[in-house]
């Protein structure tokens, strides 16, 4: 196996293990959260201009607020559904919850519970990127780089048009409402590392 | 969406790229499971299909609907043009379906609250929440020996008939409490069980055939929007539409006559018109004398007591316009009254609505075409009321369910005794907006040991639960659906799968069953399971098939049918009163306390502390809790107001707009002015709703007094929503 592959494999691997802890987090695993953002932390200046605890307490009051934030009962005060943002009303299952339907079944994939359950739930959409990224990681391995790179396109393409599109903003949201640092302190390190990842694109960009 | 971000993004760009490369790791390679996800399975081709539902809110219309789901997704509400009632359209409401359905506000998971209304929830399985339920519900029966300390507040939420379950499941467990009674309109129901021995209304759709139409206390352009085809139609063939009401109304903007009368008085009018149409022999004395009791006696009433210079006077109405509408009423033919709801909730209401009915009975009007005195019917309602009929496990205490009164819910819970009520299962109902006295209702759940609410969305009702339960939309479940105002049955298709983790409160009542019986064999008689497509069927019985012309309820896939036979209310002549006559004299409703004939009772007056009558009618964008917390009602209108004259408003120097408290002493609410000679000087109004996340609730400043009838037809009075006094006051 060449280096570069190697190197690429390894940070393949890093950025996927880091979305799979936010997907399960977004998947109701809260107590994921400190090793989100323990994770994380090597993501984040030292001067950062967000504030960020490092004292994230697994208490009641952080399960109490991240209910609050996306499952409820009540209106959800930071809404883990890309429809919550980019639909004018904020209605799921409308057509920008069907454009992440139609991405998903790009890639052979689809909810299990179709249809009961919203295909823009954030943590449906780590566990798409999941698979995504799995997927480059595995042809990459079995030396297959130009199936390896249609998964690394089809990543940054859901990534940039979907994930970037809505998630500043839902962590905005969770800054405004939440109550624990370890609500806040995981939205700030979601929004750091999509802004490693995001940065990465631009650079592969300018690269090309 | 977002003016402002505190998500500083640019400045951090610069150097992040370098940072990726300092997080260590050590972790496994690319253990992918699916846990939300899965390969998709074949590639279908997008499918649209068109499903049968009927809007099961108490409502007059209960639609009948067609749905269109596409790829299972629901795109579209229309009305079903099947039905000569519904014709193809809703009303805002219920074009609105698709906003309730996919509002991101739906509660989504059974969650239970650390501290009731702390607003600190806990999202816990649905195994969690029976296992909580049932073993709560076995420790009352252990402690009190009965399950009587267990009482249900079920109403009008969803009037689909399986869910009737719902009572089935609490009597399932054993003798229980209920909250019984009807909030809304049991006054004229006994009027009219007085009057003719139960309520039977023509066919709407027969309005069309009538030359002579006052609709009184009723407003069908906000609250029964397919009824005001029916009126138009019939004034163009003729009718005259008269619209009474304190309120000029959008019906009445329809109208060829409005006459604002002042509230409660409505008796008053009746019993003037009738006294004119007996001074001038416009009565029908051939049809009193083969239908009805008590006609004597009711004239020498009227020649006694009742004047047009007193009803001129008790009503606010010139004498010259009693006297046309009681020359007009009595000579044209058929004649036809809408009794509305909001006339009969006075303490003074059940009379006025005999009044009322003895003016169609004296005309002759009754059990024709075009005539009659609607009120409501519910003939069209004989279910087998499978899932509510469950007999009670043996030996679980108590004689016999015990019924405390629905419209003083908070007070009845708190007085309880031997035994105290310890846990409240709420379901269709939002007592913490829609009783009177909120304060004494907030008391009551305050007290007990676990309060259960299966509800859609979260309201103040659900934030004062320790458990909530996701419950389906119509859209989301079977059921089978009629009105107690037209004659069509309606099928009710499961279109799409629940949302969420929503289940059917049959469903809930099921599998509550199975974990009761789980730690507690024997302990609930609810089956534990069962198809809910065939529990529909097993709803309809012989009666039902015979009244709609059906062999089997299947055959409503192909659409609602009507009702084959009595559409004219009373046309056989058969009264259901002890004497089998319409009963001007009832002996029955001295029986309950009331003068057997319809007399004038007085209205309740104002007093100087609280010289206005606040009226709650009906909001055009909701029934009651719901609708007007979905987007599109807010789009349309998202502030409550107070409705005041503006001679009234000039009085307390009130302008348009401005903040108003209005309060008596049992609470406030302040709210924007609208000052607007719609509604008559002796009242405000102020639209009764639900509005999500405002701290509007008119029933701060309504008292649970009873009104006058209710207890016979419906086990408990009526409440006096409309005989509420207040104070305002700028702010």
């Amino acid at each position: 196996m060449p280096n570069h592959t190697f190197d690429r494999i390894t940070d393949l691997a890093k950025r996927y293990s880091l979305y799979s802890l936010f997907k399960q987090y977004y998947q109701g695993e809260w107590e994921l959260a400190r090793k989100a953002a323990a994770t994380i932390q090597q993501y984040i200046p030292v001067n950062d201009n967000l504030s960020f605890q490092q004292d994230h307490q697994l208490d009641k009051a952080a399960l109490f607020d991240y209910n609050r934030l996306f499952v409820g009962p009540g209106k959800l005060l930071a809404s883990p559904y890309e429809s919550a943002y980019r639909n004018a009303q904020g209605l799921v299952m409308q057509e920008e919850t069907l454009f992440v339907r139609q991405f998903y079944l790009q890639a052979g994939i689809e909810v299990s519970n179709k249809n009961a359950f919203p295909d823009d739930h954030l943590g449906l959409e780590f566990e798409f990127i999941c698979y995504l990224l799995a997927r480059e990681g595995e042809r990459l391995q079995a030396d297959d780089s130009s199936t390896a790179n249609h998964y690394a396109a089809l990543y940054q393409e859901f990534c940039q048009q979907h994930i970037l599109s809505w998630v500043y903003q839902h962590c905005d949201d969770i800054l405004t409402h939440g109550r624990t640092s370890l609500c806040r302190d995981t939205a700030i390190a979601l929004v750091r590392f999509l802004q490693t990842e995001e940065a990465n694109f631009l650079s592969k960009e300018e690269f090309v | 969406m977002k003016q402002k971000s505190v998500v500083s993004r640019r400045t951090f760009l610069k150097g992040a790229a370098a940072t990726v490369a300092t997080v260590s790791f050590g972790g496994t390679f690319f253990d992918f499971i699916f846990s939300g996800l899965s390969p998709a399975v074949a590639a279908e081709n997008s499918t649209v299909e068109l499903f049968r539902n009927a809007c099961p809110r108490n409502c007059y219309d209960t639609c009948a609907i067609l749905s269109t789901v596409q790829d299972g997704v629901l795109k579209k509400v229309v009305g079903d043009p099947a039905s000569t009632y519904t014709r193809g359209t809703l009303c805002a409401k219920g074009f609105s379906y698709t906003r309730s359905v996919y509002s991101p506000d739906r509660i989504k998971y059974p969650m239970r609250q650390i501290g009731r209304g702390s607003g600190n929830w806990q999202r816990i399985s649905w195994d969690e929440a029976y296992t909580e339920i049932a073993q709560n519900m076995l420790r009352l029966k252990r402690e009190y020996g009965s399950t009587l300390p267990i009482c249900l507040n079920k109403y009008s939420g969803n009037f689909d008939i399986m869910h009737y379950g719902i009572e089935g499941m609490l009597t399932s467990i054993g003798n229980t409490t209920r909250a019984t009674g009807t909030p809304c309109w049991p006054a004229g129901i006994d009027a009219q069980t007085f009057d003719f021995g139960t309520i039977v209304c023509n066919d709407p759709e027969d309005i069309v055939n009538s030359k002579y139409l006052i609709i009184w206390g009723a407003n069908p352009a906000w609250c029964s929007v397919h009824s005001m085809y029916f009126v138009k139609e019939a004034q163009q063939r003729g009718c005259k539409v008269v619209v009474i009401d304190p309120i000029l109304t959008q019906t009445a903007s329809k109208a060829d006559l409005y006459i604002q009368i002042k509230s409660s008085t409505d008796g008053a009018l009746a019993l003037g018109m009738a006294r004119y149409i007996l001074d001038h022999n416009l009565y029908d004395g051939e049809w009193l004398a083969k239908n009805s009791k008590g006609a004597e006696e009711f004239f020498s009433y009227l020649k006694n007591n009742i004047t047009l210079e007193w009803a001129a006077e008790k009503t606010g109405i010139p004498q010259h316009i009693i006297e046309m509408l009681a020359r007009e009423y009595a000579t044209t033919k058929p004649a036809n009254i809408w009794i509305g709801y909001g006339m009969q909730r006075h303490t003074n209401g059940g009379q006025n609505v005999r009044a009322i009915d003895a003016l169609a009975a004296i005309t002759g009007n009754i059990g024709k075409s075009g005539g009659g005195a609607q009120y409501a019917q519910l003939e069209t309602w004989g279910f087998k009321y499978h899932a509510m009929s469950q007999s009670k496990p043996a030996n679980s205490g108590g004689k016999e369910d015990r019924a405390i009164n629905i419209n003083n819910f908070g007070a009845e819970v708190l007085n309880a005794q031997d035994p105290p009520i310890k846990m409240l299962w709420i379901a269709c109902r939002g007592p913490m907006t829609q009783d009177p006295e909120t304060a004494v209702v907030k008391k009551a759940f305050e007290g007990m040991d676990l309060v259960v609410t299966a509800d859609l969305y979260m309201t103040p009702t659900v934030e004062m639960s320790d458990i909530v339960l996701p419950v389906t939309t119509a859209f989301e479940t079977p059921g089978v659906n009629v009105s107690y105002w037209h004659y069509w049955l309606s099928l009710n298709e499961q279109a799409i799968k629940p949302m969420y983790e929503s289940k059917n409160d049959v469903t809930i009542a099921m599998e509550l069953s199975a974990k009761l019986n789980e730690l507690e064999q024997g302990s609930c008689t609810f089956p534990t399971s069962g198809d809910l497509q065939e529990w529909v069927g097993k709803e309809f019985s012989e009666g039902i098939y015979k009244q709609f012309g059906i062999q089997d309820w299947q055959e409503l896939k192909k659409g609602p049918v009507k009702a084959k036979s009595g559409l004219i209310a009373w046309q056989d002549g058969k009264f259901r009163t002890p004497s089998g006559k319409y009963e001007l004299w009832s002996a029955e409703a001295e029986k309950y306390g009331h003068f057997p004939l319809p007399v004038y009772v007085e209205e309740m007056q104002s007093t100087d502390k609280y010289p206005l009558r606040c009226i709650t009618p009906h909001w055009k964008l909701s029934i009651h809790s719901q609708f007007q917390n979905l987007d599109w009602m807010a789009a349309v209108n998202n502030e409550p107001h107070i409705e005041i004259h503006p001679k009234v408003a000039a009085k307390y120097h009130i302008k348009d707009n401005d903040s108003v408290k209005m309060f008596n002493d049992i609470g406030y609410i302040t709210l924007p002015a609208k000052i607007t000679e719609t509604v008559s000087p002796d009242v405000v109004a102020v639209y009764e709703t639900w509005y999500k996340n405002k701290k509007f609730n008119v029933n701060y400043t309504v008292k649970a007094i009873p009104a006058d009838m209710g207890k016979k037809a419906t086990g408990a009075p009526g409440i006096a929503f409309h005989d509420n006094f207040v104070a305002i006051q700028k702010m």
